[in-house]
C-alpha cells in the first residue's frame, strides 16, 4: 500500500438548506449531513463504512457515485477530482465506479432481462451486439449463474439470484471500485455467507475496491480492510479493520459491537447499552456529537468537539477520553 | 420453567388456495408456550412463521389463506372454533400482538394518545379521565420520557424505537397472557434494537406474560428466549431450550444455519454456506423439506418425513439420522 491510493476523500462535506415556506422561502438552518470527512480506498481493498440512520453514510456514498456535489471537500479517483466532470470524461468516470444497492427487489428494471440489465453499461459504452452477448454469458458464469438465465426476467429469480445480477450489471464495465450499500441486508441468512463469499472472490479475481457500507459490524469484518464508524455526520474511529475489533476505542463503536448480537447464550461483561435516541442531524450536541448517550461523558465533552487523532499505528480516534 | 402451558398449537395446517395450486405456508406446526416463557420462532422468509403467528390470531390475509386442520388451545380453549366477535374480545385482551414495522402498525391521522385510549377503552370502558390516566401511565411504562406531553403528538413526530415503544404500551394496556412479536426490532437501528429488547424482557418479567418471539435473527433468540423453535419449509424442524440449540445443534438445517452466521471473534476465512434454496411452498419435496440441500442425505430422507427423535431434554430434532439404532 504505497503511492497514491485509488479513491480519496479529502475534508468532505454536505449540508443541505433546511428552509421554512415555499415562495419567499427562508433558510432556518442546515442540516450537516457530512460534516469534514476524509479517508482513502486502495486499489482492489475493502473499506467498511458503517452507522446509524442519519450518520451521513448514504450521503457519502453518493457523492463518491458523484450523484451528489459536496458542500466543500473533494473526491479524487486516481488523484483526479471528480465533481464538475462533464459529457465523456464522467461517463468514463460512471464506468470505473458503479454501485449495488440493498434491495435487489427494487434495483432491477422489472421489464428487462437479467442479460438486459447487465449489458445496460456496455450498450451505453457503444459495444457492438456480439461482445456484449459473450460478455453477458462470461458475467453470469463469474457470478455463479448460468450463461442461458440472461434470458430471464427479475421475477424469475430468487433475492439472492437478483443481489448476483446487480453484481453482475455492476462488473460489465471492469470497475475499479463498487459501492457496495448494505449488500446483504436485504437476503435471508442462508443466503447471505454464500454473497459474501463471492464478492470475496471476485475481489481476488478482479482486484476490484470495495466500498461497503453496512450497519451490521459482523458483515464488516468479515470483508473489510478498513474501517471507518460515522456518528452524525462525523468520523468517530478510522482504523484498519483488525485493529479496530481486537481495540475498540471509542464508546460509540463499544455500544455498536454490544449491539451485533452474537448467536452464544453467554454475554459480555462489558456490554454497552446505549439509553436516549439518536439526536437530529438538525441540531447536532454541542461539543462531542454522541456526548448526550455517551457512558462515560465528561464536562470537557459538550464543550469542545473532540479532533480525530491518531492512538495507534493508523488507528484513528475522536474521544476525549484518549488523552 | 415449570409455568402451565398457556398456549399450545397442535398439529396447524394452513393452506393458500390459490389458481396454481395449494400452498402449504404452514403444514403440520406444533409446540407449546409456558406461562413467563419466552419462544423464538426462527426461520427465513417464506418458512411460514409469520403465517404461523397469524392463523394463532386468526388474521389471515382475506380470499386465498385458510386454516384447514388443526388446534390452537389459549389456557384449553380452542381460539379456531371461536365466533370472529368472540375473537375480537380475545386479540388485545388475552393475546396479542406487535408488528415488525412501526410505522405502518400506527394509524397516521390519530395522535397516538387517540390510539392508546381506544384499545384502554374497548377493554374496560371507564370514565374518560381513569383511560386518560391508564394512557398515561401505559406511555411511562415503555420508557417514554415526559408522556402527559408525547401523549398528543402524531405518529410522524416520534422515532422509530419511540414508535415501537407505543405500539408495545398498545399491544400490553390489555395485559395479556400471550405476545406474540413478530421481528419487533427489525425495522430499528442496531442501538435502538437492544435498547427495545432490553425493554421488552424487563416487561415480560414483570408481568409473567409469554412471548412467542419470531424472528430471523439467531441473535435476538440468544438475548430473549427459553426456548427456539427452528422453522423450515412449512415444518418445526428443531426445537428445545436456546442453550441446547446452540450447543448442540441436531438438526443439519440448525447446523448450517448457525455456522453461516458471521462471528465477532475467529477467523475471518470463508463463510461455510447453505447450497441451493429452499424449495417452492407449492410443490414440497416429498420426504425431508432439507434432503435437496442437505448434505447427509440419504435415499429413505427422501421418500418419508423424518419423526421427531428426542435428542437432549426437551430437545427434538426431526432428521432420520437421530433415530435409535
Amino acid at each position: 500500500m504505497t503511492g497514491e491510493p485509488l479513491l480519496r476523500v479529502e475534508h468532505l462535506r454536505k449540508y443541505y438548506p433546511f428552509t421554512q415556506g415555499v415562495l419567499l422561502a427562508m433558510t432556518l438552518g442546515e442540516v450537516k449531513a457530512v460534516d469534514d470527512i476524509s479517508f482513502a480506498i486502495a486499489a482492489g481493498r475493502t473499506l467498511g463504512l458503517v452507522g446509524e440512520s442519519g450518520c451521513g453514510k448514504t450521503t457519502t456514498s453518493k457523492m463518491i457515485l458523484n450523484l451528489e456535489q459536496p458542500t466543500s471537500g473533494q473526491v479524487l479517483l486516481d488523484g483526479r477530482p471528480i465533481h464538475g466532470l462533464h459529457g465523456k470524461a464522467l461517463r468514463e468516470y460512471r464506468a470505473l465506479v458503479q454501485a449495488v444497492f440493498q434491495d435487489p427487489w427494487s434495483s432491477l428494471n422489472p421489464r428487462m432481462t437479467a442479460g438486459r440489465i447487465i449489458a445496460e453499461s456496455l450498450v451505453v459504452a457503444g459495444w457492438d451486439r456480439v461482445r456484449i452477448a459473450e460478455r453477458v454469458s462470461e458475467l453470469l458464469e463469474h457470478v455463479g449463474l448460468r450463461a442461458e438465465q440472461a434470458a430471464q426476467y427479475p421475477h424469475e429469480f430468487s433475492g439472492g439470484q437478483r443481489q448476483r445480477i446487480a453484481l453482475a450489471g455492476a462488473l460489465a464495465s471492469r470497475p475499479r471500485l463498487i459501492v457496495l450499500d448494505e449488500p446483504v441486508s436485504a437476503l435471508d441468512v442462508s443466503i447471505r455467507a454464500q454473497m459474501m463469499n463471492l464478492l470475496k472472490d471476485v475481489q481476488a479475481q478482479d482486484n476490484v475496491a470495495y466500498l461497503l457500507v453496512a450497519h451490521d459490524l459482523a458483515t464488516v469484518r468479515y470483508m473489510a480492510d478498513d474501517t471507518v464508524v460515522m456518528y452524525l455526520g462525523k468520523i468517530v474511529e478510522h482504523a484498519p479493520t483488525r485493529s479496530l475489533f481486537d481495540n475498540v476505542r471509542h464508546p460509540y463503536t463499544k455500544a455498536l459491537l454490544s449491539a451485533v448480537l452474537p448467536p452464544r447464550v453467554d454475554q459480555a461483561d462489558d456490554e454497552i447499552v446505549l439509553t436516549g435516541e439518536i439526536p437530529s442531524p438538525l441540531n447536532p450536541p454541542h461539543g462531542c456529537r454522541f456526548h448526550t448517550r455517551c457512558p462515560f461523558v465528561m464536562r470537557r465533552c459538550s464543550e469542545e468537539e473532540p479532533v480525530l487523532r491518531e492512538v495507534m499505528r493508523g488507528h484513528l480516534v475522536a474521544c476525549h477520553l484518549e488523552v | 420453567m415449570s409455568g402451565e402451558v398457556i398456549l399450545e398449537i397442535r398439529d396447524l395446517h394452513t393452506h393458500f388456495f390459490l389458481r396454481r395450486g395449494v400452498l402449504k405456508a404452514v403444514d403440520g406446526v406444533s409446540f407449546t408456550l409456558r406461562r413467563g416463557e419466552v419462544l423464538g420462532l426462527v426461520g427465513e422468509s417464506g418458512c411460514g412463521k409469520s403465517m404461523t403467528a397469524l392463523s394463532i390470531m386468526r388474521l389471515l390475509p382475506k380470499g386465498s389463506a385458510r386454516t384447514v386442520a388443526g388446534q390452537v388451545l389459549l389456557g384449553g380453549d380452542d381460539l379456531l372454533r371461536k365466533t370472529p366477535r368472540e375473537m375480537r374480545d380475545i386479540r388485545g385482551g388475552r393475546i396479542s400482538m406487535i408488528l415488525q414495522d412501526p410505522q405502518t402498525s400506527l394509524n397516521p391521522v390519530f395522535s397516538i394518545g387517540d390510539q392508546l385510549r381506544e384499545a384502554i377503552f374497548r377493554r374496560t370502558h371507564a370514565a374518560r379521565r381513569d383511560v386518560m390516566r391508564e394512557a398515561v401511565a401505559a406511555l411511562r411504562h415503555v420508557d417514554i420520557a415526559a408522556p402527559e406531553q408525547r401523549i398528543a403528538q402524531y405518529p410522524h413526530q416520534l422515532s422509530g424505537g419511540m414508535k415501537q415503544r407505543v405500539v408495545g404500551a398498545i399491544a400490553m394496556s390489555g395485559h395479556p397472557e400471550v405476545l406474540i412479536a413478530d421481528e419487533p426490532t427489525t425495522a430499528l437501528d442496531v442501538t435502538i434494537q437492544l435498547q427495545y429488547l432490553k425493554l421488552l424482557k424487563r416487561l415480560q418479567q414483570e408481568s409473567n406474560m409469554a412471548i412467542l418471539f419470531i424472528t430471523h435473527d439467531f441473535g435476538v433468540v440468544a438475548r430473549m428466549c427459553d426456548r427456539v423453535a427452528v422453522m423450515y419449509a412449512g415444518r418445526i424442524v428443531e426445537c428445545g431450550p436456546v442453550r441446547e440449540v446452540f450447543e448442540h445443534p441436531s438438526h443439519p438445517y440448525t447446523q448450517a444455519l448457525i455456522a453461516s452466521v458471521p462471528q465477532l471473534s475467529g477467523t475471518t476465512g470463508r463463510l461455510a454456506t447453505i447450497d441451493g434454496q429452499p424449495p417452492s411452498m407449492l410443490d414440497l419435496p416429498r420426504g425431508c423439506r432439507f434432503a435437496p440441500r442437505c448434505k447427509y442425505a440419504m435415499p429413505h430422507c427422501r421418500d418419508t418425513y423424518p419423526d421427531s427423535f428426542d435428542v437432549g431434554v426437551a430437545h427434538t430434532a426431526d432428521c432420520w439420522r437421530l433415530a435409535p439404532a
